[in-house]
Parts: structure tokens; sequence; C-alpha cells
């Protein structure tokens, strides 16, 4: 969930600082310390393009023009009567003192671009929805820029062609011509062979992570660490390429699609192993590494996907303009600016997605609350069945099955605590949300709870009906 | 020269960006099949009704599939 600040609809005023926190008529206001102009967001699916300013934690702001020159003119010397005649000129259009006084605290101060005085500078960051949670980290920014830098010659243009062109090649020979069947048996014979393919995913799962840092890194821009994490009920690896908001489209769509690039590579230096050892359990991997990588397309999750609809499109956060699209849509909805100002292919582009990932949330989110005790109960089964399964390959010295049914233990039960996890999360933000809506009026606090209560009734009495907690 | 309104003032925007954070899910695709495989492949290990394990296996990937294919379009 990204907050923005200032954004006002026709009716509603923008909630301005207190008096104490707003520079006074003689008071200069400066940038927070470690604050970086970083100009247009290039390619952007504005009418009017953004630009785009990174505070000292990293946190990255989009802004409007006009809020960008007023902030590319404070440079702590300056009065707001000083900066109001400077932006005026650079418009060609006159702004007060009081109107720069305005932005400055009803806009730049809540996001801890400005400051005043000795008072530290808010720092918001953003919250998205259904984030990266419980994060690790793999390589540090040092040792990701080290690996990104060693491996973008291999983004140069000659290259990329080959290894496409091999990729190609491999692809055909192993589906229309080898198959699979051999790699298959070989992992059924031998539960060995399915530890290597297990762990030969995850060195794949780092490689295409080192993907993105190099292509990041091939663009101009720095990328962050490489680490791991929980996305809803998944671990996941991830690169923090936040730096990459910088680059043009062309720059942005190479660091998204460096993941995938980087598969590629790892199939043909796969392909090229089998080559020496004939070991089929490699080409089990290849195929395997297929299915990965057409997932990673799903633009409706934070995939990679998501990043390159996003950069063709030019709109850097597509989930916050869910709301605002809903919103404009609806009968006396307000127009939001983060919709109206959307040129008109960039806008029925981000309908359109909106429109497909609604039902697919509502579909998701609504199978897994009908059917939580339901999911949850197959779930325990299946962690049941193979930690028993795990005690018997122990005691017949079956120590690879055993590790694999440990790793398929690993994961159910991060499926498990995952799902528990996304309910209580929407119950928390429904409740919050139940909370604005009445806060202050003590009837509609009454109905939310009414129809809070109701709703839980409701679904205890579909889960009972259903058999959903029988069978444990 | 023309003067900015307020009203213009107010529709200036700023937005706080999530993160670029480039996600590799790997792993839940396996917990199923794979684990369903394993189960068919070596029942046989647990010589009391492997075979009956087996399916309940494959029946309980399917489950995992299915929470994963549900939840994984979630945001």
């Amino acid at each position: 969930m990204t907050a923005v600040a200032g954004h006002v609809t026709a009716g509603r005023a923008t909630p301005a600082l207190p008096a104490a926190d707003a520079p006074g008529p003689g008071q200069v206001p400066r940038l927070a310390d470690g604050v970086e102009l970083l100009g247009e967001y290039k390619g952007s699916g504005y009418a009017q393009p953004p630009s785009l300013v990174r505070r000292a934690d990293g946190q990255v702001i989009q802004m409007s023009p006009l809020l960008y020159r007023v902030a590319c003119r404070i440079d702590g010397s300056r009065d707001s009567e000083a900066i109001a005649g400077l932006v005026s000129g650079d418009l060609g259009r006159s702004l007060t003192a009081d109107q720069v006084r305005y932005l400055i605290t009803a806009k730049l101060l809540p996001l801890g671009v400005a400051a005043v005085g000795e008072a530290p500078a808010a720092a918001p960051k953003a919250n998205p929805l259904l984030a990266l949670r419980a994060r690790g980290t793999l390589l540090s920014e040092r040792a990701a820029n080290a690996a990104g830098a060693l491996l973008t010659p291999l983004f140069r243009a000659p290259v990329v062609v080959a290894v496409l062109v091999s990729v190609a090649a491999v692809d055909w020979w192993l589906f229309a011509v080898h198959g699979l069947g051999g790699g298959l048996r070989q992992v059924l014979r031998d539960p060995v062979d399915l530890l290597i393919v297990l762990g030969l995913s995850l060195v794949s799962a780092v490689f295409h992570e080192c993907g993105h840092a190099a292509g990041c890194r091939y663009g101009g821009a720095r990328p962050g660490k490489i680490g791991v994490g929980i996305y809803m009920v998944w671990p996941a690896f991830f690169t923090n390429v936040t730096d990459s908001y910088r680059l043009s489209r062309a720059g942005r769509l190479r660091t998204d699609l460096g993941g995938l690039y980087f598969n590629a590579v790892f199939m043909l230096a796969l392909a090229g192993v089998y080559a020496a050892t004939s070991s089929e359990v490699l080409l089990l991997v290849i195929a395997f590494t297929h299915l990965e990588m057409l997932e990673q397309l799903m633009p409706f999750v934070r995939f990679d996907g998501y990043f390159i609809l996003s950069d063709l499109i030019g709109v850097p956060d597509l989930f916050a303009r869910v709301a605002p699209i809903v919103k404009s849509a609806l009968p006396r909805g307000r127009q939001d600016p983060r919709v109206t100002g959307l040129r008109r292919r960039a806008r029925i582009m981000v309908t359109t997605w909106v429109l497909c990932v609604i039902p697919l949330l509502m579909f998701s989110i609504g199978y897994l609350v009908l059917y939580l005790p339901a999911v949850e109960r197959a779930l325990w089964r299946s962690a049941s069945l193979q930690a028993h399964l795990m005690t018997a390959a122990v005691h017949g010295h079956h120590y690879a099955m055993a590790a694999v049914d440990a790793i398929g233990i690993a994961l159910v039960t991060l499926s498990l605590a995952g799902s528990l996890y996304i309910v209580t999360g929407l119950a928390r933000r429904l409740i919050a949300l139940g909370r604005r809506w009445s806060a202050g009026r003590p009837a509609r606090r009454l109905l939310a709870g009414a129809v809070g209560l109701a709703a839980l009734a409701g679904l205890a009495a579909f889960w009972i009906l259903q058999g959903q907690f029988r069978g444990w | 020269m023309s003067t900015v309104t307020m009203q213009e003032l107010e529709l200036e925007t700023a937005e706080l960006l999530p993160a670029r954070e480039t996600l590799g899910v790997y792993c839940h695709r396996s917990s199923g099949p794979s684990s369903s495989v394993t189960q068919v492949g070596y029942g046989n290990v647990n010589q009391n009704g492997g075979g009956l394990l087996g399916n309940v296996a494959i029946a309980n990937g399917s489950f995992n599939n299915i929470l994963s294919l549900g939840s994984g379009n979630i945001l």
C-alpha cells in the first residue's frame, strides 16, 4: 500500500501539518539529509511524466512535475519567497510564497523529502499489500554488485543472441526428439536424483536473481541485496533493484528480464554438462526450469511478469491503481489523479489489468476463506503422511528419501502457516477499515460490529455444515 | 503571467513507491508433484499399504497444488 501525500479530491481539504511544523515566512526549508533528486521517470504512462526522489533510507517517491520543481529549488538557503520566484520562472506561471509553503507543508514534509529547522523529517515507508515478509540476506549489496558486475558481459548483444538461439535448439532437441522419459525413470529409481533436481532448482533460483542484479548493473543502476523471504505462503528469493527506477524503460525491462535470461543461460550450462555426462536428470531440471520461467511471467502477483507489464505500461506501481480505478468507475466516484493523469493507452491497459486482478483476487481469497479448515486439514494430513514416510525411510536407512520427505514437510508447513497468515492479515485489514469508516460515529460502529459478527457466524456455519472440522 | 490555482496545487501528488524486489518463488510446485511422485515411487518402502498411502499422497499433493494455484494469484 503506497501512501499518497496531499492528494485531494473535490470537497476534501488536504490535512496540513500543525502550524509549528510549517515553514514560517522567514524560515528556510531544506531537503532532508541524503535526499537525492533522480529526475524524470522515463517511459512513463502519464501525460505529464512524474519525477523521482530518493530518500537516504532508500525509499523512492514519485511526484508530479510542479512538486518536483519546488523540491529542486530547495537548497537550504532560499526561503519560500525565493523558491516561488524561481519556480514561477520555470513554469511560466505565477506561484506565490504561500503556495510554496503549502506544497512544502502538505506534500514534501510529510514524506520526509523536506525538513524545516532542526526538526527531523517524517519518514513513512511504502507498505504494499502482501509484500515479501521475513527477509534474510543471501548476498549483501556489495556482494550482489560484485556478482552483477562480473556477469554483465552476458548482456552484450552477440552473447544474448547466441544464448537464445542455442536454448531454442536445445529445447527442440529435448522436447521434440529426445523426451523426458529417461529423466523421470531415473528420478523414480533413485531418490538421490530427486535431491539433485531440487538442489539444481535452488541453484537456478539464485542464478536467476543474479540475472536481475547483472541486468540492473548493465543498465547503470546499483542493485541492492539478494535475499530470501516468504511471499504469501512460499519461500522466495528476491533481488532489490529499487535503483532501477532511475533507468530508462529499456533499462528497467532489461533488469526485469535478466532473471529469465539467466535461467536460459543456466539451462544451456546444464545441457553442456549433460553432453559430457549423459545424466538424464539434468534434462528434467531443464524442463522444470521452463515451468518456473513460465510461472515467473504471471503478471498478477509480484513476479517478473508484473514488473515487465508495469514497465511496458510505464506505471511503477500497478497494485496502487486498483482502488483508484474501482472508485473512478463507481457512480459519483471521485476521479483520482493517479488514474486521470494516465495517457489513454496506459489507462486502458491498467484498467484491463485491474479487471483481471480483481476477480482473481476475489476467487483466490474467497476460496481460501471458505475452505480454510479443509485446506489446513489437507496440508496437515500431507505433512503427517510425509513425516510417517520419513520416519520409515530413516528406519530403512534410505536417507536420501528421508531428506526429500523432510523438504516436503517444510514446504507444506510453510503453506499451512502462510495461508493462516494471509487470512489473519485480511481480517486485520478489514477490522482497520471498519474502524476508519466508523470513527466517531457510534451507529456506524455498531453496524460494522454487527456485520462482522454476522459474517463470522455465517462462515463458521458454512465450515461446520461442510464438515471441514471433521477428520483431523 | 497566469497564476497557479489552489485547486491545481491540491491535485499535486507524491506517492511512495514500493521497493522493486523481483521475486523468484520456487519449490511450491515441487512440494506437490515431486512429493506425490515420491510417494508413488517409494510407497513400497512402507510395506503396509504403501500403495494406499501413495494414493492419499497424490490427493494431498493436489490439495497443495489447488492452494498454490488459488493463492498464487493473490497480490
